[in-house]
């Protein structure tokens, strides 16, 4: 039997062998705890967004844990399929147009799925157009965008001034994040938020899907 | 004044404000702009990045339309010529956008890491050139297309000898760094080269033996020369250059402390601890954010480095890091975004409370890249107020 308090901690200090072993014990025993067993990792990731915020862990401990948490998915995922679902809801992330970096978007996603939301990845250098077009015939609220160049900002701040021409701005919240994203640049792009870490993305976006 | 004048006074103004000796006559002003100087010139990026007749222009045209106190590149940054020769991608040029993007691609997995550690010449020989190029990879490259790349490198080599000497002729402009070898950490090479962000991630966590090894060979190629060369280097600054060294720092955007420690320190403090005791001068830049390293810099001495900081402020540097002087201030963001008093109000601010006493240089945040990465009116406005500001 899995200990899952014990699971969720090494989830948290990223102990590769000992989140795999149990794991794959889990599937041995049948699968039945799978579901049990993706909670004590999400709630791991928790851990080390914690560990991220106190200045512990860094960048590359982000991406390992997202990593690791790909890894954990992967080995329960036929004991997974069928359950579940997103219990705070959909979302839209992406990397916007004339930017092609992933890393800190993927990171960002792995950090807001282990919290709860399901997220459409748009992939990167997405227009503004893509978005608002799958906001709407996806019926989503909750936009994050993504990017590394300074040019970024401008094509955020197009992608905001898409949504209020398609309409849709004032049901429609939208999170910048990246290296040139700061509360000024916030202001210009005309956001609802602006974050330079997972936490505070996954933080907003769960205040916004507890209000909807 | 002549040029050869004019050159001496401007290396002696950026000497004086980064050795902290003395405060220089104003406060220097050093040029970061990359590939907007392009854009602002009229050429499409691709244009110019390809035929160096075009790129002479363009940072000849900075200058006389500026006036900066010096140039940190004269068009070389991205030098896509050289890998396109193997039919290398390592650039993404969209001229329609006006924007350049890196591709961060790994030449060695995870699992060779022993591989590159046993003989890293041979396996960038073996696996990491028909990674890098697919002529290598598919067995079609041929003698022509490697002395194609040879001829390229030289041509590049022979801008930069030209473009130098026209900028120092011409223009008066002082020569950036000296020529005192080129440490490359180990783990910086890892990270820009050979595993990327992601791999190196991983790999840290992983695998961290198998990166201390890949280290310690990378570093027997390229690092320990590098730091001879300045270890036999003669005592004290060269003063013809504006600077004795210069690190562009990236890898540690990902590392946490004890990484940091464990595969980054050992190897930048034995450059530092070279340039202390030879008493020469380091521009340091460090990408992102920096502050949680600054503790490692508190002890060298004074004027020693000039810390040229991406996201961290400027005026923390000066409270946290007295003993070193500043490169940096002015954020890409305003050179943008902001009005023209804003730029001249965050300049006066920044020649006042910085430059006051000395030790401080302007220059632009980051790399100034894309189109809407400065207002063109906004530059001249800040190059001619501190020209002609005495604070």
């Amino acid at each position: 039997m899995v200990d899952f308090e014990q699971l969720k901690q090494s989830m948290g200090e990223l102990d590769e062998d000992a989140v795999v072993s149990a794991l794959n014990e889990v599937m041995a025993d049948g699968g039945s705890q799978a579901a049990a067993a993706m909670q004590a990792c999400q709630e791991g990731l928790n851990i080390v967004g914690d560990l991220f915020a106190s200045g512990e862990y860094f960048v590359g401990d982000l991406i390992y844990a997202g990593e690791l948490m790909t890894q954990a998915v992967e080995i329960l995922r036929t004991a997974l399929a069928g359950e579940g679902g997103a219990e705070k809801g959909r979302m839209i992330m992406c990397t916007v147009k004339g930017d092609l970096h992933d890393i800190g978007k993927n990171i960002v996603i792995a950090m807001l799925e282990a919290s709860g939301f399901e997220v459409l990845d748009l992939g990167i250098d997405v227009a503004p157009e893509t978005i608002v077009e799958t906001a709407k015939k996806e019926g989503i609220h909750i936009i994050a965008l993504s990017g590394v160049l300074t040019l970024a900002i401008d094509s955020m701040k197009d992608t905001v001034n898409a949504f209020a021409a398609a309409g849709m701005r004032d049901t429609t919240k939208i999170i910048i994040g990246g290296a040139p994203v700061s509360p000024e640049a916030c202001k210009l792009v005309g956001a609802d938020a602006w974050a330079h870490n997972p936490q505070d993305t996954v933080r907003t976006c769960s205040d916004w899907a507890e209000a909807c | 004044m002549t040029n050869q004048e004019q050159k001496q006074y401007r290396t002696k103004l950026i000497r004086d404000a980064s050795m902290m000796q003395k405060k220089p006559d104003r406060v220097p002003h050093v040029s970061f702009f990359v590939t907007w100087k392009i854009l602002d010139a009229g050429y499409k990026l691709s244009e110019a990045m390809n035929d160096y007749a075009i790129m002479e222009k363009v940072v000849r045209r900075h200058q006389e339309e500026y006036g900066f106190d010096a140039i940190f590149e004269y068009g070389g940054r991205n030098a896509i010529r050289i890998p396109a020769a193997l039919g290398g991608t390592t650039y993404s040029i969209n001229d329609e956008a006006g924007t350049v993007n890196y591709k961060d691609k790994a030449i060695c997995e995870h699992d060779e890491l022993e591989e590159l550690a046993a003989d890293p010449q041979n396996f960038f020989y073996e696996k990491g050139m028909a990674r890098k190029y697919p002529c290598w990879a598919d067995g079609t490259v041929t003698a022509e297309d490697v002395q194609r790349a040879i001829d390229e490198q030289s041509k590049f080599i022979q801008y930069h000898i030209n473009i130098t000497r026209i900028m120092n002729e011409e223009y008066g402009m002082p020569n950036f760094t000296a020529p005192n070898g080129f440490a490359y950490a180990g783990l910086d090479f890892l990270f820009n080269t050979i595993r990327g962000i992601k791999g190196l991630s991983i790999d840290m966590r992983r695998d961290p033996a198998k990166v201390e090894e890949a280290i310690a060979a990378l570093n027997e190629l390229y690092f320990t020369p590098g730091l001879n060369v300045l270890k036999n280097a003669p005592e004290g600054p060269n003063m013809d250059y504006c600077f004795d060294y210069d690190i562009t720092l990236l890898c540690h955007t990902i590392l946490n402390q004890k990484q940091f420690e464990r595969f980054l320190w050992p190897d930048l403090k034995a450059v530092l601890d070279v340039l202390a005791e030879k008493k020469k001068t380091l521009r340091l830049f460090m990408e992102g954010s920096s502050k949680r390293f600054w503790e490692y810099l508190k002890d060298y001495p004074k004027g020693m480095i000039t810390m040229h900081p991406e996201q961290d402020d400027v005026f923390d540097v000066r409270k946290e890091l007295p003993n070193c002087a500043i490169l940096g201030g002015m954020p890409v963001s305003l050179l943008g975004n902001g009005t023209r008093q804003q730029c001249l109000d965050r300049t006066k601010l920044l020649c006042d409370e910085l430059g006051k006493d000395g030790g401080f240089i302007l220059c632009q945040d980051k790399m100034v890249s894309f189109r809407n990465d400065a207002n063109p009116e906004n530059v001249h406005a800040v190059c001619e107020f501190v020209r002609e500001y005495r604070p």
